[in-house]
C-alpha cells in the first residue's frame, strides 16, 4: 500500500531523514518508536507534506502515485490520514461546518455528490453515539478550548468519518487518560480491515498493548534500525531505549 | 473641471463653504491625519458635475424588508423611496455649518441643500439607504442629516453600490443627531472597484447609543472620517469595522471620539484583511476630556495580510486628561495562522478553502454586531454573492 525509498528530509535545515525505506502492506499496522529527536514526526510531516519539511530525495509510493509531487490536500483526498499529537485550535471555524467541508472535499475529489448537511449529521451521529464522543463538540470551534482527551476524540471523530485508507497515527495516547485511550484505541481498532493500514508513532508499549501491531521498528538517527514483531515493544519496555543506544 | 483649478463662480452650489475651503486648502500629507492617504487620485481626475438620473441599479438592491430612501447619482429619488408617514425627510435650503472641515467642506460645496431624515416613532421594520450612480468620471457631492429621537431604537442600513465600469468621485456627508435614542446603522460599501468615496460621517452622541457597522468590500479608495461627540453622561459609541480589500484597492479610517461628559463610553474594533497590493488606515483618536471620570474607552485594529506587498498603517492613540476610567488600545498585524492552514489541508481542504474559512473566522465577531436580522441576512445575501 504505501512504499518508502530513500527517503531523505530536512528540517530547519537539519538533515533528519537519512535515506529512510519502508513498504507497508494493505492491511498491516505498522509501530515506530524510538527516542525524541530520532525522526518519528518527521516521517509522518513529510509522508502528509507539512510545509516545514525539505525533501531532498525519495519516494513516497501510495496507490501508484509519488505522493511527493502532489499537494498535501490531494494526499488527504487520496486516503492518507494523519491524526495530530497536538490537533491545532481554529477559533471562529465550527466543527460541524468544518467536519461537512472536509467529507465533501474528499468527495469531491473522489467524483462524488457532495452530501446534505443532513445526510452528514446523521453520520455524524452515529458515531458520536458509538464512541461517546459527546455532540456539543459539533457546536464548537475547531479543537478551540478542547481538553486533550475532546481533541483526540474529534481527531477520532475526523478519521471515522473520512473512512482513509491508510492512517497516521502521531502520538495518539499523548495527553489521554486510561479511559480517553480506550475509546480511542476501540475507534482505531474498528477500523481495521484488510484494506487499510496503519503506521503508528509512539514513545511508550502502553498504546500498542491496546492496538496491536503487526511490525514494530526502531528509528535512530533518521533510519530503522530494528524490526522486529509486537515482541520488539514489550523488550524496549523491559530495557528501555538503552537497548537501542547498544544497536 | 479639474480639482486643483475648481472654478468657483460657474460650478460652486454654496460659494460660503468653498471660500472656507479655498482659505483651508486641501488636506495634505503635511497634515497628520493625511500621512498615509494621497488624495492625488481625486483631485488629479478630469470629472464633470453632469448627473444621470437614468438609472435603475437600485431595483437590485431595494427589498419589501426595508423602508427605503433612495439616492440616484446625487439626487434625492422621491419616487422610488418609500418612506412610512411616521419619518420626516426634507430637502431645504442649507443652514450654515461652521464645524465642516477639510473634505466635508467640499461635499457642502457642491450640494446646495439639506437632507434630513428625522425619526421620532419607532418603526416596524429597518431602513435602508441606497445609494447608486453610473458613468465615468463625474462628481457627486450630498449631505444626509439623521435624527433619532424621542427614546426609540432605529435600525438603519446604508449601501453604495455602483457598476463595474463605473469610475466616480463621490464627496458626501452625513450627518448624526442621537437624542435619548439608540441607532444601529451599518454601511455596505460595494460600490465600483474604480470609484473613489468620501464619506465624512459626524455622530452627536446626547444621551444615547450609536452602534456604527462598516463593512467595506468596494471602491478603489475609500476615505472615511468621522467624528464623534459623546455630550452628554451616559452617551456611547460602538464602531466596528470590516475592511476586506485587494489588487490596488486603498481605505482609510480617520476616526476622532471625544467624550466630553462623564459616564460616556466608546468600543472601537477595526479588523483588516488586505490583499495584493492594497493599502489601510486605521488613524483613531480617543479624547478623554477634563472631569470625565467614568468614562470607558476600548480600541483596538486587528490585520491580516494575505501578501507581501499589502500595507497596515496603524495609530491607535488616546488622549486621556482626567482620571478615574476604564481604558485600552492596541493594533496588531499578522498573517494567516500557517498551523490551522496545514491543519486544514492535511484533512482535504484547498488553499483557498482554508483560507476563505480563517478569514471568515476571523472576521465573524464584528458581523456577529449587526444584530438586526433582516440587515443581517442581507449583508450575509449580498456579500456572499460578490467575491473580493
Amino acid at each position: 500500500m504505501l512504499e518508502i525509498k530513500n527517503l531523505q528530509v530536512s528540517m530547519q535545515e537539519k538533515k533528519v531523514l537519512k535515506g529512510f525505506d519502508l513498504s507497508i502492506g494493505k492491511g498491516e499496522v505498522h509501530a515506530i518508536m524510538g527516542l525524541n529527536g530520532a525522526g518519528k514526526s518527521t516521517l509522518s510531516k513529510s509522508i502528509t507534506g507539512h510545509f516545514d519539511c525539505d525533501v531532498m530525495g525519495g519516494e513516497v509510493m501510495y496507490k501508484n502515485k509519488n505522493m511527493l509531487d502532489i499537494p498535501p490536500e490531494d494526499r488527504a483526498n487520496e486516503g492518507i490520514f494523519m491524526s495530530f499529537q497536538n490537533p491545532v485550535e481554529i477559533p471562529g471555524v465550527n466543527n460541524m461546518y468544518f467536519l461537512r467541508s472536509i467529507l465533501n472535499a474528499k468527495r469531491v475529489y473522489n467524483g462524488q455528490e457532495e452530501l446534505t448537511s443532513v445526510e452528514i449529521l446523521k453520520k455524524i451521529k452515529k458515531i458520536t453515539k458509538e464512541f461517546h464522543i459527546n455532540e456539543d463538540m459539533m457546536k464548537r470551534s475547531v479543537n478551540d478550548g478542547f481538553s486533550g482527551g475532546e481533541k483526540k476524540k474529534n481527531e477520532l471523530l475526523q478519521m471515522l468519518l473520512l473512512e482513509p485508507d491508510f492512517l497516521i497515527l502521531d502520538e495518539i495516547d499523548s495527553g489521554l487518560d486510561i479511559d480517553a485511550l480506550k475509546i480511542v484505541a476501540h475507534g482505531v481498532n474498528s477500523m481495521r480491515s484488510p484494506d487499510r493500514s496503519f503506521l503508528i508513532i509512539t514513545h511508550y508499549q502502553r498504546l500498542l498493548s491496546f492496538i496491536k501491531p503487526d511490525f514494530i521498528h526502531i528509528l535512530k538517527d533518521g533510519k530503522i534500525i530494528k524490526t522486529g514483531d509486537y515482541t520488539l515493544a514489550q523488550e524496549l519496555e523491559d530495557k528501555g531505549y538503552e537497548m537501542v543506544e547498544a544497536l | 473641471m479639474i480639482l486643483k483649478e475648481l472654478d468657483f463662480k460657474s460650478e460652486a452650489q454654496d460659494r460660503h463653504y468653498f471660500e472656507k475651503l479655498e482659505q483651508e486648502g486641501f488636506p495634505n500629507k503635511k497634515s497628520e491625519d493625511y500621512r498615509h492617504i494621497s488624495l492625488k487620485d481625486m483631485l488629479e481626475r478630469k470629472l464633470s458635475l453632469n448627473a444621470n438620473i437614468e438609472n435603475n441599479l437600485y431595483e437590485d438592491y431595494i427589498s419589501d424588508d426595508f423602508y427605503s430612501l433612495i439616492f440616484i447619482d446625487q439626487a434625492f429619488d422621491l419616487e422610488h423611496s418609500n418612506l412610512p408617514s411616521d419619518i420626516s425627510f426634507s430637502s431645504s435650503s442649507k443652514a450654515k455649518n461652521d464645524s465642516k472641515k477639510n473634505l466635508s467642506l467640499l461635499s457642502e460645496a457642491f450640494y446646495e441643500k439639506d437632507n434630513i431624515l428625522t425619526i421620532s416613532k419607532s418603526l416596524d421594520k429597518p431602513i435602508m439607504i441606497i445609494n447608486v450612480s453610473s458613468g465615468v468620471d463625474k462628481f457627486f457631492a450630498n449631505n444626509l442629516h439623521i435624527k433619532v429621537e424621542n427614546e426609540i431604537k432605529v435600525d438603519i442600513l446604508e449601501i453604495f453600490v455602483s457598476n463595474e465600469e463605473t469610475a466616480n468621485v463621490y464627496c458626501i456627508n452625513r450627518d448624526f443627531f442621537i437624542e435619548n435614542s439608540k441607532l444601529s446603522y451599518a454601511k455596505l460599501n460595494l460600490s465600483s472597484h474604480k470609484d473613489i468615496l468620501n464619506i465624512n460621517n459626524t455622530i452627536y452622541v446626547n444621551k444615547g447609543e450609536c452602534t456604527l457597522n462598516a463593512i467595506e468590500r468596494g471602491s478603489k479608495q475609500s476615505i472615511n472620517n468621522y467624528d464623534v461627540f459623546l455630550d452628554e453622561e451616559f452617551s456611547s459609541i460602538n464602531m466596528h469595522g470590516i475592511i476586506e480589500i485587494k489588487d490596488n484597492q486603498n481605505i482609510a479610517n480617520t476616526i476622532k471620539i471625544h467624550h466630553n461628559k462623564k459616564n460616556t463610553s466608546s468600543n472601537q474594533t477595526f479588523k483588516q484583511i488586505l490583499d495584493n497590493n492594497s493599502r489601510a488606515v486605521f488613524n483613531s483618536q480617543i479624547t478623554i476630556n477634563k472631569n470625565c471620570s467614568y468614562s470607558k474607552a476600548h480600541q483596538s485594529s486587528q490585520s491580516i495580510l494575505l501578501n507581501d506587498e499589502a500595507r497596515m498603517f496603524n495609530e491607535p492613540r488616546m488622549m486621556i486628561f482626567t482620571d478615574e476610567l476604564e481604558a485600552s488600545h492596541g493594533a496588531t498585524v499578522g498573517s494567516l495562522n500557517e498551523e490551522a492552514i496545514n491543519y486544514m489541508k492535511l484533512r482535504g481542504l484547498s488553499q483557498a478553502q482554508c483560507e476563505s474559512m480563517l478569514i471568515k473566522a476571523f472576521l465573524t465577531e464584528i458581523y456577529d454586531y449587526v444584530k438586526n436580522p433582516i440587515i443581517k441576512d442581507y449583508i450575509d445575501g449580498h456579500i456572499s454573492r460578490i467575491s473580493i
